[in-house]
């Protein structure tokens, strides 16, 4: 890799990184780039973009996340085209990106990952709410991060216990986090994609930028420590578990919005799962009162079962549910001492097997051992 | 059409009868829904039982039986014939165990009796899912696969040859005869073990159905019995043993020198050497430095000046040659015997025992090796006054973690007594022992012969083994006198325990058989099937399976190959029926099912990128359907769709 800065003209880092995902397509490193788009009354989506001049309109700093593109990307990749695209992702997205290859829902063959730093998200109805105030929020957004310090953003708990504000993996970085991002933009490149483009490596050490993000880091693990302490008394206190979903509806946004949840047909939505009208009876009248829907505990039991080892938090289960179920706290939580148990750190390593997928001689050797 | 079901309620005399209303639980069983029939009886596995099923299939035109019993483990395969002799598929029957998971293990009866009426619904609302299965059968592979040179794996290799069928016996070592040809003779009859050897080796050697392949190992097998597959390494020995005249120069030219693990480490050898007194010559690849380090230690003379080392300069004949490679060989057989032996203890994890501090400190294998010698057991000692000999070493010792019996130390120990009587009729010999363990055929009279002979049993704990005035002294604990007593000694042999050997981790992962707590490889049943192992046609021979003496090692060797003998002379074997399928429209291709089965039965198709399952390897267990997280993989007779309705009513 080649570390390398980008000139930043008119103080507008967005303007010169528009110019740059052109110089893309114009030294053929990608024939399509997926990139967050601003659409109509200031929303953020991805498009796949294949003409470069619709990147005028491309805002990969705009801190909102719809979706977690990694999804997109398993679309986009599952079958080998001719195509090189480009993908452009937030730590988030590479490291559900990286869990959907072990399953073989991606290939990263033909895909350049383009990473930009994330300074944290609003979840899409604030974000459109704060915008009203706050026309150039992407600007003031940018304008925090040069320091990297606490800011006083409502963003998505998630993010505001994220540890990795900067991407990895990525055939491409754009860092803007402790920088002076109306000058310059830290780039990280692959080194043939930077000599493609004709940038040279930049001597000039980014120790500021640096020290922002170990600063940022250690704000963000102090907070998710806080997330999961209050979590697990949460769980030992009156109701525990079971109560934490007592709104839950079922409804199945959760699994819908997770990058990594990748079944074609999730088991809950077949006739395998449907409970019979003599079943529901029966069970009403062993409880003398049945929690309707039925099976709502046991779908996210299952789901926590299925996802607990690969979660890289990025919180879209919590967006997506109707009824602000902080799942994102559990899913980090247990997804913390399940990952430690089995020493797996899910989206660090493409040839990491998740632990389904190995079988280890001498681990859990005694009953209940955790 | 709705089912029809018959339930059949076993009293199996008073065993679930006296913990469980029967009565009531027929009456309830009446009720289920789809229940035609419920019946109850005293056993219902006795003739007029099963007549009550097949009269109730013929006339009530029944479509399944739930038979709420004992394990399916006991009478599933009795009542699946039953139903199959009536016209029904023999899949279609659900057992509810009500007795090893009901009445045995409860003594409220009301309790007792409403857990026997869930367990009856629950294979009700189980079985009306279940579908006629297929009975199938593949052939076998005509051969066996013999791992392990020692006497049990020579022995099962000549019963499999000798029935009509091909054997490849593979031994790690360069030599046949494994621990065996280390030992120089037998208790109780005092035969020589090259005597007993010997004529086996011969009959293995020139049997035209034997493949022998020393200083080979396993590589890898797949497959299952019938048709397993089998990767087999062949190391070279550098040595062309059609050319060697066995004048040893070669030997005497080498300067690597290292112990002799044939002889207890009691003397050296060196890297190019003969590995037993009559087998032909080897380079041990790992040690010689030509191999090695491509340096002839003795010459300095590097790899590429090909007459450079020491051993070829040496030789007349011409018989060196480094050129040889290893060779892989893959062989198809239908069953396969695990003879991997045992390794024995190391004493010098009993420190206080001086073995490794004092020469004349040695243990019972050494014992066998130094009496094994053409002038026989007392050199290099000198004065063989005084003798003591301590037993279980390393065995029953909660301190070196091997709590079993070894079962041979306390007659080797007994036999070594009676050679240094033979030898040194006025030798005094002590034996200090915990319990004499002489349970064999003519063993008792044994002991009881040496001890005649003069031959002192102490009965008592040695704390320690240490030098005082140019003596070794075992200090102990005398059980019977209840006092501490002091013995000196020319000589202390320690009857050393046998102990699993370090590779059994690898064969136990190559086969995929568990291992018991003390470490040995596991049989499926200690009683009643003493030689399988959980892998079907995969057996046990010899002390790989726990210590044992000669005799006992040519029982299981011989029981080995007539279990593995039953497939191959049958030529054919029944495979699963119930086994996996992939549903490829909710496969999404991740291939959890793959990496999760212990059989390598599903595989991702590569044009599809959808998982299929090769039906023949499937063993139906069920793993992948558990890691499937879209239950995309089932295995039929047990969806998740019989698997929920079972646990529905239940819960």
């Amino acid at each position: 890799m080649i570390r390398g800065l980008w000139q930043v003209t008119d103080g507008d880092p967005l303007g010169a990184t528009r110019d740059s995902l052109r110089a893309l397509f114009d030294t053929h490193v990608v024939d399509a780039l997926l990139v967050p788009v601003e659409g109509a009354r200031g929303s953020i989506m991805p498009a796949l973009v294949k003409n470069a001049t619709r990147l005028d309109r491309a805002n990969p700093f705009a801190p909102v996340m719809a979706f977690n593109s990694a999804r997109l990307v398993s679309m986009l990749t599952r079958d080998a085209t001719n195509a090189k695209i480009g993908v452009v992702l937030r730590s988030c997205e590479i490291r559900a990106l990286i869990e959907l290859v072990k399953f073989n829902q991606a290939k990263l063959d033909h895909a350049i990952i383009v990473g930009v730093d994330c300074y944290g998200t609003f979840a899409v109805p604030e974000f459109a709410e704060t915008l009203r105030d706050v026309p150039d929020l992407t600007a003031q957004v940018l304008a925090c991060a040069r320091g990297g310090s606490a800011n006083s953003f409502m963003f998505r708990s998630a993010c505001a216990m994220c540890e990795h504000p900067a991407p990895s993996h990525a055939d491409i970085s754009i860092g803007f986090i402790g920088i002076d991002n109306t000058k310059t933009l830290a780039v990280d490149l692959r080194d043939d994609i930077a000599e493609t483009m004709g940038i040279q490596a930049e001597a000039r050490v980014i120790a500021l930028r640096d020290a922002a993000l170990a600063n940022l880091i250690a704000m963000r693990t102090a907070q998710s420590v806080a997330t999961i302490n209050h979590f697990r008394a949460l769980m030992r206190s009156n109701g525990g578990f079971a109560s934490y979903f007592a709104e839950c509806l079922e409804c199945t946004n959760c699994m819908n919005a997770c990058p990594i949840c990748y079944c074609k047909e999730c088991f809950f939505r077949t006739d395998n799962a449907a409970r019979t009208p003599r079943e529901l009876l029966r069970l009403s009248e062993r409880q003398g009162a049945l929690a309707m829907p039925p099976d709502a505990f046991l779908f996210q039991m299952t789901r926590m079962n299925h996802m607990a080892t690969s979660c890289i938090g990025c919180g879209m289960c919590e967006a997506a549910c109707p009824h602000d179920i902080p799942l994102t706290a559990m899913f980090r939580a247990v997804g913390a001492r399940v990952q430690k148990l089995f020493e797996y750190v899910p989206g660090r390593d493409v040839n990491e097997k998740p632990p389904f997928m190995e079988f280890r001689q001498n681990e859990l050797q005694r009953i209940g051992e955790m | 059409m709705k089912p029809r079901i018959g339930v059949y309620i076993c009293h199996c005399g008073l065993n679930i009868a006296n913990t469980v209303d029967v009565e009531a639980a027929r009456d309830f069983a009446s009720t289920l829904p789809n229940v035609v029939a419920a019946r109850r009886y005293t056993y219902m596995c006795s003739d007029p039982g099963q007549a009550l099923i097949t009269n109730d299939i013929k006339e009530l035109k029944l479509t399944h039986v739930v038979v709420a019993s004992c394990s399916p483990r006991m009478h599933e395969p009795t009542f699946r014939a039953t139903i199959q002799k009536a016209g029904l598929n023999p899949y279609v029957l659900e057992m509810a165990n009500i007795r090893e998971q009901c009445s045995w293990v409860h003594s409220d009866r009301k309790l007792a009796t409403l857990k026997a009426m869930d367990l009856v619904a629950s294979a009700v609302a189980k079985v009306a899912w279940l579908v006629p299965l297929q009975e199938r059968e593949v052939n076998v592979s005509q051969a066996a696969l013999i791992v392990g040179g020692g006497i049990a794996g020579m022995q099962a290799a000549l019963d499999i040859a000798d029935a009509g069928f091909q054997a490849y016996l593979v031994e790690k070592q360069p030599y046949l005869g494994g621990r065996a040809a280390q030992l120089y003779a037998t208790f109780p009859t005092m035969e020589r073990v090259s005597d007993l050897l010997a004529p086996l080796m011969k009959r293995v050697n020139e049997h035209p159905n034997i493949r022998v392949m020393t200083n080979a190992d396993v590589q890898k097998v797949d497959g299952f019995v019938g048709n397993f597959r089998a990767t087999i390494r062949e190391r070279p020995t550098f040595v062309d043993a059609t050319k060697c005249d066995a004048c040893s120069k070669c030997i005497d030219a080498c300067s690597v020198s290292m112990p002799d693990e044939f002889n207890a480490k009691l003397t050296t050898r060196r890297a190019i050497y003969r590995p037993t007194p009559d087998s032909p010559f080897v380079i041990d690849e790992q040690r010689c430095t030509y191999i090695q380090d491509h340096v002839c230690l003795t010459t300095s003379s590097p790899i590429f000046d090909r007459g450079g080392a020491a051993c070829v300069t040496a030789c007349s004949q011409n018989a060196i040659d480094f050129s040889q490679s290893e060779k892989m060989s893959e062989v198809n057989i239908g069953a396969i015997i695990v003879a991997t032996g045992a390794a024995t203890f190391d004493a010098a994890n009993k420190p206080e025992l001086g073995f490794g501090t004092y020469a004349n400190v040695i243990t019972s294998l050494q014992f066998e090796r130094l009496a094994a010698r053409p002038e026989g057991f007392g050199r290099p000692f000198g004065s063989v006054k005084d003798v003591i000999f301590i037993q279980c070493v390393g065995s029953r010792d909660q301190t070196t973690g091997n709590l079993y019996c070894s079962r041979i130390c306390c007659m080797v120990n007994a036999k070594q007594a009676h050679i240094v009587k033979g030898k040194f009729p006025d030798a005094r010999v002590t034996v200090f022992y915990a319990d004499v363990r002489a349970f064999g055929k003519g063993h008792e009279e044994f002991y009881d012969a040496v001890r005649k002979q003069g031959v002192r049993y102490r009965r008592g704990y040695v704390s320690e083994v240490f030098k005082r005035d140019n003596r070794i002294v075992v200090r102990a604990e005398d059980t019977l006198m209840q006092k501490s007593v002091e013995v000196e000694a020319d000589l202390v042999v320690l009857g050393i325990g046998l102990t699993p050997r370090a590779e059994t981790d690898e064969i136990a992962s190559l086969l995929g058989l568990p291992r018991s707590g003390d470490g040995f490889l596991l049989e499926i049943h200690p009683k009643l099937r003493p030689v399988e192992t959980a892998v079907d046609g995969v057996f046990l021979a010899g002390t790989c399976q726990g210590p044992k003496d000669i005799v006992d090692t040519i029982a299981q060797a011989r029981a080995a190959a007539s279990s593995a003998l039953a497939p191959l002379c049958r030529g054919k074997v029944r495979v699963e029926s119930a086994t996996a399928f992939v549903n490829e429209e909710v496969c999404a291709g991740c291939g959890l099912c793959v990496a999760t089965c212990p059989y390598g039965a599903p595989a991702l198709n590569p044009r599809t990128g959808k998982a299929r399952v090769n039906a023949v390897l499937c063993k139906g267990c069920g793993a992948c359907q558990a890691a499937c997280p879209s239950k995309a993989i089932q295995v039929v007779q047990f969806t998740p769709r019989q698997i929920i309705s079972e646990i529905a009513v239940l819960v």
